[in-house]
């Protein structure tokens, strides 16, 4: 397989909507986010988790919401701008909702910790919303008490791990949004052979289904042995 | 006539980009300009500003430039807010936001001409942070009773009002409080509450526009300066010094400041020696953590703010189990609310626990007995294992009967556990160290700042 195919970008990233999101046992947090998204409830959520169980989805789900109401997020990747240095979280202030995202990378960190504690009393005074996540709780993760103690004003929560059956039901959901057939023996070599969290499997398929595409092939478990060692 | 030139533009680039580019770096841009020549676009700093010049501008003027009656504009890209200011002390200045009662009162006798022409303030107080939303108890009644005096005579009572405490006990509240019964006593008073972060950054930035005697002005024009959690400006020489100027700026003329901290004046390391002296100039109050029936009584305030009936056995369970901030406190709360609302149930005990399983399971895993142990031993400077001995010496007695009491407040443990840590003791050798510990608390102030001290240490 060649890698000039794969730069072909056939738009199969889900898309990062709430109706997209497998939201069994996070059925709370999801609510809480869809209302705060339209402005309503909660002026802050943490939510975490060490693995990739869709912590970016629901933050960009949460934008997506926020602007078709014609209001304006600001998403925040630490991952990409964190490169940038701690003043990268100024000026903000304008936005309708503002999404923390990785907000792990940034503890014990001196100045990103001031600037992220900064940044809460902002929103804070202005009454912006606030969304992030992370790997882990504000007091295993953060060194600053100020911060520890302005993350746990709003509510703190986990964002817990769909069970196998309900990885295998999203899978199979969102081949059928992409117009291909996943049969069972390839969701169970997939279960198998790659981590279990959604967020891995999600990108499997991802691959799966451009290259299915691309070289006009079912997936099949050959296929897809072949296709994904290559890559 | 820029907002909705933009608006067509971002139509435009919503069906270009991808949606987590669009919020990251387009959506976050404000617009301002001269309709028909000039579209400025503005980045919320200079990071946000170098990606789109270098990423996106080329698209965004592509998309302007399509349209024939837009040929000829020209894009500006640049730092800052639709209404571009030269420092955000002016941004301060321009909203004019104190509508306490909205009725103007004559001048105070304490303003000069000057003043009396300067634009109204932005007060940045929060609404709910007044006075008869505090909850009082014994933990914090003098920094109450401090704030309300403070408030009623500013600039006589207590100036520098030093208020000092742990973070999430109530600092800001009180003196936004102050803030407040201030401007609604005064409707025109020149109150400004920011944090102390906001304070370096508005200098940095006169300094860097070249404005810093209009910062200067703006600060010392004030007749309350209500700053938060100073502890932030340590270390920052130039902040310290332009600092201590506005500071005995205000002190002469009788303008009020309220300062809040994490410590006692004289404990902030890194802060210049003349600043502590003058801090503690006026009045010095401390915050300590709320006790039970304080944070009970904040638990059905809050609960009663957001109109839901919270039973008692429900605020005594959450407040018996988070104990050092009120922020956690009101976090713990929030869950628990949103729980019930979510899944349409009533709050009960057993409704609550469960709401908060894996919170408390937290607080559990991080405050065990080893850790007291290991805590009070460092703070005394004894062994750990000593306070498992047999040893019965005062030296190592006292440390271990402390201890044996924290041990009781912060975990769950019963009494016949907690002796059982210690050494295998009775659990009425656990009863009488409670009790000591106490008596010595009424007795003995050092005792009592002893137990503070280490409370405070585990309960972070």
């Amino acid at each position: 397989m060649s890698s000039q195919q794969l730069v072909l970008n056939l738009s199969v990233e889900p898309d990062a909507v709430f109706g997209s999101f497998n939201a069994t046992g996070n059925e709370l947090l999801v609510d809480m986010l869809q209302k705060v998204a339209c402005g309503q409830g909660e002026k802050q959520v943490y939510f975490w988790t060490p693995d990739a169980h869709g912590k970016s989805h629901l933050l960009q789900s949460a934008c997506h919401a926020c602007a078709n109401l014609g209001r304006l997020p600001a998403y925040l990747p630490l991952k990409t701008l964190v490169k940038a240095g701690p003043h990268v979280m100024e000026g903000f202030e304008s936005a309708s909702l503002i999404c923390v995202d990785d907000a792990h990378l940034v503890a014990a960190h001196g100045g990103w910790e001031t600037a992220f504690f900064d940044l809460i009393n902002r929103v804070r005074q202005l009454e912006i919303p606030l969304l992030i996540t992370a790997s882990h709780r504000p007091a295993e993760l953060y060194s600053l008490p100020d911060l520890i103690s302005r993350l746990g004003w709003g509510v703190v929560i986990n964002l817990k791990a769909l069970d196998e059956q309900q990885v295998r039901l999203t899978l199979i959901a969102r081949a059928q949004k992409l117009g291909i057939t996943l049969p069972e023996n390839v969701v169970n070599y997939l279960l198998v052979h790659f981590p279990r969290n959604i967020a891995a499997q999600m990108a499997c398929l991802s691959q799966l289904a451009e290259l299915s595409l691309v070289e006009k092939r079912v997936l099949t478990v050959p296929f897809v042995k072949k296709t994904l060692q290559n890559i | 006539m820029s907002d909705t030139l933009w608006k067509s533009c971002l139509s435009h680039l919503e069906t270009e980009l991808s949606e987590s580019d669009l919020n990251t770096w387009i959506r976050p841009l404000n617009v301002g300009g001269t309709p028909g020549e000039v579209l400025r676009i503005y980045a919320p700093n200079r990071f946000v500003m170098e990606w789109v010049r270098d990423h996106y501008l080329s698209i965004i003027e592509k998309t302007l430039y399509s349209r024939d009656e837009q040929k000829n504009i020209k894009v500006v890209l640049e730092v800052g807010t639709s209404a571009p200011t030269s420092t955000q002390a002016s941004e301060h200045a321009k909203k004019p936001t104190q509508t306490v009662n909205g009725k103007p009162r004559p001048s105070d006798r304490r303003k000069t001409s000057s003043q009396a022409s300067l634009p109204p303030v932005e007060h940045n107080l929060a609404p709910n942070y007044v006075f008869n939303q505090f909850v009082e108890g014994k933990s914090n009644q003098l920094a109450r009773a401090a704030c309300s005096q403070v408030a009623v005579n500013p600039g006589e009572a207590y100036n520098p009002l030093f208020i000092y405490g742990s973070t999430g006990l109530g600092k800001t509240h009180l003196m936004q409080a102050a803030g407040a019964l201030m401007l609604n006593n005064k409707p025109d008073a020149r109150v400004v509450y920011l944090h102390s972060e906001r304070f370096v950054g508005e200098m940095v930035k006169a300094l860097q526009q070249n404005n810093i005697n209009e910062f200067k002005r703006f600060y010392r024009s004030l007749d309350a300066m209500l700053i938060d959690d100073i502890q932030f400006i340590a270390g920052k020489d130039r902040s310290q010094e332009e600092f201590f100027h506005t500071f005995n700026s205000l002190l002469e003329g009788q303008q009020q400041i309220i300062i809040t901290c994490d410590r006692y004046p004289k404990e902030i390391d890194g802060l210049e020696e003349r600043l502590k002296s003058r801090f503690g100039w006026g009045l010095t109050v401390a915050i300590e953590p709320p006790e039970l029936e304080t944070r009970v009584a904040i638990l059905h305030s809050k609960a009663e703010l957001s109109g839901v009936t919270l039973p008692n056995e429900v605020a005594f369970f959450i407040a018996k189990r988070i104990r050092s901030n009120v922020r956690e406190l009101e976090g713990a709360l929030s869950r628990v609310i949103a729980n019930a609302q979510f899944t349409n149930q009533t709050i009960t005990l057993e409704f609550a626990q469960n709401a908060l399983r894996d919170l408390l399971a937290l607080q559990e895993k991080l405050i065990t007995i080893e850790y007291i142990q290991k805590t009070v031993a460092d703070y005394y400077q004894i062994r750990a294992v000593d306070l498992s001995s047999k040893r019965r010496s005062r030296s190592i007695a006292r440390p271990r009967q402390m201890a044996m009491a924290l041990a009781k407040e912060l975990t769950s443990h019963s009494f016949p556990e907690i002796g059982n840590a210690f050494g295998g003791r009775d659990h009425t050798t656990v009863i009488h160290a409670c009790r000591k510990v106490k008596q010595l608390m009424a007795e003995d102030a050092k005792f009592e700042n002893d137990y503070q001290n280490l409370y405070r240490t585990l309960s972070k």
